[in-house]
């Protein structure tokens, strides 16, 4: 969107939600961590549980920071939003595939360790394990799907124009 | 091997007068070695040498100045820096944002259009001039063609507070008092005595005072590409030192969708 309000190129909007998609906030980089702790803890709930409560340790230092959340739970997040439930339960009954249905039904337990509430990233990173995709693979796909909202949002932002769009003037304060 | 394609000339076949890499003895640009002819320039001299093959200090330290003065502010509102901010919320990597910020910067109301456009413009208008056209109708013109006159006008605030400073400085290495500059103000006094008041914006001042130095709008636009970056990283690194997520978020309640309300029908 901020592409397409400044008339920037086209391509450069894609390039944008790649890179700002590409994190462990919501993006490709979680869903990668997703499938990491699919292949170790599977459909067990206990291997989940402690190893959402002790997060593998980063190693060596990485370009990628090191997550500061569960991967696939919403750090700020109150509840499970309404179109995560409806996705998960969507894909539970065309796929009837067997870890995205015991997601479904371990839900609850997973978000009260995770403290947080299920996101999309959770539901994707399920479901491409069902998929049989490694991490890496459901990185590049998950990065790969998000691209045709961002045109549309891009587009519409070009006709829309950098009038119509929030600049935050009065939401922004340099501190001492 | 009968000719089939013109790529077939280029296969295993790149040459190249630009430079590359001797691997473990040495590298050369445009002719030059980089270990022992180039080493002692500064970075702005050796982008400089790279993209125009023009070796000056002055235009060297001109184009520095541009650079901090001008391009490169920490404010994650502006709308490429926006994205290297979000970058950073959302834990993305410093490369993957500069990389997008930079991108995004080739934008039409601010960044690499107005700055390639500003530069051809001036050399356009320099040349008609001289065939013997008016500045007032070379101006008009442009407007009829185009609706705008690239380095004129800006989003959010009409006067650039650059302009000043940037002047400044150039004034204080023997740049500033050229043709194209002179012309780029000739060209404000034309819009403000106009309908349209627009102001000049510091495109148009780097865009002239580059000309006077002889570079090319291409010149220009190759030396400009990463002259976003030194505010497009301080917004990542301050977007990442604070919480996940908390870039400008906005409740669902506060988009105006305007969209369609039918109900989406899931395909079984």
């Amino acid at each position: 969107m901020n592409a397409g309000v400044g008339g920037s190129t086209r391509p450069s909007a894609l390039i944008a939600t790649i890179s700002v998609g590409a994190g462990n906030l919501g993006g490709s980089r979680e869903v990668y961590h997703c499938l990491e702790y699919w292949q170790h803890c599977a459909k067990d709930l206990s291997k989940w549980c402690d190893l959402i409560v002790n997060p593998p340790a980063q190693g060596r230092l990485d370009v990628w920071a090191p997550m500061e959340h569960p991967p696939g739970f919403d750090p700020n997040g109150i509840s499970c939003p309404t179109p995560v439930v409806q996705t998960l339960d969507h894909l539970v009954e065309v796929g009837d595939t067997e870890h995205l249905r015991w997601l479904q039904q371990h839900r609850l337990e997973l978000e009260a360790v995770a403290s947080g509430p299920l996101a999309f990233s959770g539901v994707a990173g399920a479901a491409f394990y069902d998929l049989e995709l490694l991490p890496e693979q459901a990185e590049m796909l998950f990065l790969l799907l998000r691209l045709p909202g961002a045109a549309v949002h891009a587009l519409e932002q070009e006709q829309t124009g950098w009038r119509k769009y929030p600049f935050f003037s009065k939401g922004f304060k340099v501190t001492e | 091997m009968s000719h089939h394609s013109n790529l077939e000339k280029y296969e295993d076949n790149w040459q190249t007068s630009m430079g590359g890499w001797f691997p473990g003895e040495k590298v050369l640009l445009r002719g030059k070695n980089v270990f022992t002819e180039l080493n002692q320039k500064s970075w702005m001299e050796y982008l400089l040498f790279t993209v125009t093959g023009r070796e000056s200090s002055k235009i060297a330290r001109l184009m520095e100045g541009m650079w901090v003065i001008c391009t490169s502010f920490p404010d994650p509102r502006i709308w490429n820096n926006r994205v290297s901010a979000l970058a950073g919320t959302t834990r993305s990597t410093g490369a993957l944002a500069a990389a997008a910020s930079v991108a995004v910067t080739e934008a039409t109301i601010y960044g690499l259009k107005p700055i390639k456009g500003a530069t051809d413009f001036f050399y356009r208008l320099g040349s008609s001039i001289e065939d013997g056209q008016s500045l007032e109708s070379l101006i008009e013109d442009e407007l009829k063609l185009h609706r705008s006159v690239f380095g004129y006008g800006r989003p959010l605030i009409n006067e650039d507070e650059r302009i000043t400073p940037m002047m400044d400085f150039a004034k204080s290495i023997g740049c500033g008092d050229g043709r194209y500059i002179k012309l780029a103000y000739e060209v404000e006094d034309w819009f403000i005595q106009s309908r349209l008041k627009y102001r000049m914006n510091i495109a148009a001042v780097c865009a002239a005072l580059l000309a006077d130095e002889g570079l090319t709008s291409s010149d220009f636009y190759h030396m400009a590409t990463l002259a976003f970056t030194a505010g497009a990283m301080p917004c990542f690194i301050d977007a990442e030192s604070q919480p996940e997520g908390a870039l400008f978020p906005l409740r669902v309640s506060r988009i105006n969708f305007v969209g369609s309300q039918q109900t989406r029908e899931w395909r079984s």
